[in-house]
């Protein structure tokens, strides 16, 4: 068995503790109280999210024209006050927030799996395949990214989807820098060669040697690219070329509320606010991790 | 590094190439037609034959490829074709927004890049102070909350509340004031946004160079010469942690020109992007092509750059070319 094969300094034992790792990365990363707080804030907007038929107090999309529906301040009844159309913006907000979590969390999927696959072929193949791939990488990272994604919004049928997949695609290029400096770091590794010496196939090497030990600063990118994924999203629902109606994210609701700024500024407080604290709390996340993989904090 | 920079150099035109390969390629996949947006605005459906001639004329009945390189064929002469929507031609309309894009960006620029830098070390000289700990809250902030947010927060503040800025453009018309001021007031918001949301990787970056050269043995050395300690953090670590960081610049101007589309549109900035933005709603393509040359060539640049400025500021380049 392959994998049964240990070489004296290959996944030598720690001798100060008999704890599995993750559970001690777990406890370096609870004793941080910011990315504790980022994480249990996450959790909650997830379940919310999740459960939004439940955990909204109204129907997001019904209209209630009354003119003492209409533009709302904020009140025991609509927390987020009322849109134009009296909609309660505290249920939009859920709803809206169920969209920028999904587009942001599948996006970063999608731009980690293409990262990963190109950074761990680099990294493996080495040689011409390696410089035509990071020379292609940074032609890529010279491309005006934010108006080729406009202008494939126009293009694509515009739909979560899409959108979804379209920030995917034109954010994986710093993930396969990182993943390919990995891949040469531990390429060259005791544990890679013992592989290498018992005849095992390079690809199955990446997947079942590499890439594990390679998983950490992955997935603290990946974390921070969520982050980054529903900044872009709500960008581009903002000036109109995201998610269009009757859908609603973040975005878009503080495109409705630009026009609004004279008389309901709350249109635009609250889903902005909510943006904010979500990046935040998945940036924070991501620092926690971070810290909590730091092989230097593990005695 | 003169290597590197050399292939820097060698890469712009593969870069150009595939930038407007790229976008030549999304655009012309789209379903609407731009010759119905040509005749009548996209109004009217038109006379089928009519549409046809205007094809043929055009050209866009050709192969996508023959289409594409009679677009280069002309572009490398300096011709970008003409705006379907205003037919005049696309250089002299992007020509009349670089100003207010290039001022904007490159105000933004400076000011992110002076006042991040002097934030940050000052941060790390102080380490945990509490000068320390609310710069790098702001910075973390600042990396958090969405440009266009902030610039509509700012709006709703300074001019819709307190009436002391305008909410936009780049002039008033018959404004009272004279003219120098009226457009120090409208830069002023704009101004602002641009610059914070690079200012954050100005901070992080410095903060972390300036820590990481302060624990150098030099600094020590020159601590027990009895150097002053001002002396020693502007010369001996300042200076040293200067050179990771201005590659900085390269990645800062990217940011700057992804990031200006969305700011210029919330302050109704009459510059490129927000150009750009409008013919993309009406498929303006070589409008857009244009747009998008533009936008990398100001990335390129940004990157030559901040390769050129490493050289500048890395002693050790210098001396090494010397030497040879």
């Amino acid at each position: 068995m392959a994998t049964a094969v240990a070489l004296p300094g290959a996944h030598t034992p720690l001798k100060s503790s008999e704890r599995p790792q993750i559970l001690r990365a777990w406890d370096l990363f609870s004793r941080n109280r910011l990315a504790t707080a980022g994480l249990v804030f996450l959790l909650i907007l997830g379940c919310a999210a999740i459960f939004a038929p439940w955990a909204a107090p109204y129907d997001p999309n019904a209209i209630n024209l009354l003119p003492d529906q209409v533009l709302q301040p904020p009140s025991w009844a609509h927390p987020f006050g009322t849109d134009e159309l009296g909609r309660d913006g505290f249920s939009r907000a859920i709803y809206g927030a169920r969209i920028s979590l999904a587009v942001g969390i599948i996006a970063s999927l999608v731009a980690v799996s293409l990262g990963v696959l190109v950074g761990a072929t680099a990294g493996m193949a080495g040689g011409w395949v390696d410089s035509f791939l990071m020379r292609s990488v940074d032609i890529l990272l010279s491309v005006p990214l934010f108006f080729l994604i406009m202008i494939s919004q126009i293009v694509f049928p515009s739909s979560i989807f899409t959108i979804m997949i379209i920030i995917g695609v034109a954010s994986w290029m710093d993930i396969s820098r990182l993943t390919r400096g990995e891949f040469l770091a531990l390429r060259s590794s005791e544990f890679v060669s013992a592989a290498n010496v018992v005849g095992m196939n390079p690809w199955r090497i990446a997947w079942r040697h590499i890439l594990p030990n390679a998983s950490g600063p992955i997935i603290v990118a990946a974390t921070l690219r969520i982050a980054e994924a529903i900044i872009l999203e709500s960008t581009l629902s903002f000036i109109g070329l995201g998610i269009q109606p009757p859908h609603a994210s973040l975005g878009s609701m503080l495109q409705k509320g630009l026009t609004r700024l004279l008389d309901a500024p709350w249109m635009v407080w609250f889903p902005g606010l909510l943006i904010a604290l979500t990046v935040l709390a998945f940036n924070f996340v991501g620092d926690g991790i971070r810290d909590a993989l730091d092989p230097k904090r593990l005695r | 590094m003169y290597q590197i920079l050399l292939r820097r150099m060698l890469l712009v035109i593969p870069t150009l190439l595939i930038v407007s390969i790229i976008s030549f390629a999304i655009m012309r996949a789209a379903p609407g037609d731009p010759v119905q947006m040509y005749v009548a605005g996209g109004l009217s459906k038109g006379n089928p034959e009519d549409i046809e001639r205007i094809r043929q004329n055009l050209g866009l009945n050709d192969p996508l490829p023959v289409q594409y390189l009679r677009w280069l064929g002309e572009a490398v002469r300096g011709n970008l074709g003409y705006s379907l929507s205003s037919q005049r031609p696309v250089l002299d309309l992007i020509g009349e927004r670089l100003f207010a894009s290039l001022s904007l960006m490159g105000i933004s620029l400076v000011l992110a890049m002076g006042v991040g830098i002097s934030l940050g070390a000052l941060a790390a000289i102080k380490q945990y102070s509490l000068f320390d700990y609310v710069t790098t809250t702001l910075a973390v902030l600042g990396n958090s909350l969405p440009s266009f947010w902030i610039g509509m927060i700012l709006i709703w503040l300074f001019a819709v509340q307190l009436g002391w800025l305008p909410t936009g453009q780049m002039e008033t018309f018959n404004s009272k004031d004279p003219v120098w001021l009226d457009r120090l007031k409208h830069y002023i918001l704009p101004v602002f946004v641009t610059s914070f949301i690079s200012l954050i990787y100005w901070v992080r970056y410095q903060r972390a160079s300036m820590l990481e050269v302060l624990h150098h043995d030099y600094i020590r050395t020159a601590r027990a010469k009895g150097i002053s300690e001002r002396r020693i953090m502007l010369f001996h670590a300042w200076r040293n942690s200067l050179i990771p960081i201005i590659t900085l610049l390269g990645f800062s101007v990217a940011n700057l020109v992804a990031g200006s589309y969305v700011i210029e549109v919330v302050f109704s900035w009459p510059g490129m992007a927000q150009f750009g933005f409008e013919a993309i709603l009406n498929r303006d393509y070589p409008v857009i092509m244009g747009v998008t040359l533009f936008s990398s060539i100001f990335i390129i640049v940004g990157n030559l750059l901040a390769d050129l400025a490493y050289i500048v500021v890395n002693p050790q380049v210098a001396a090494s070319s010397r030497g040879r």
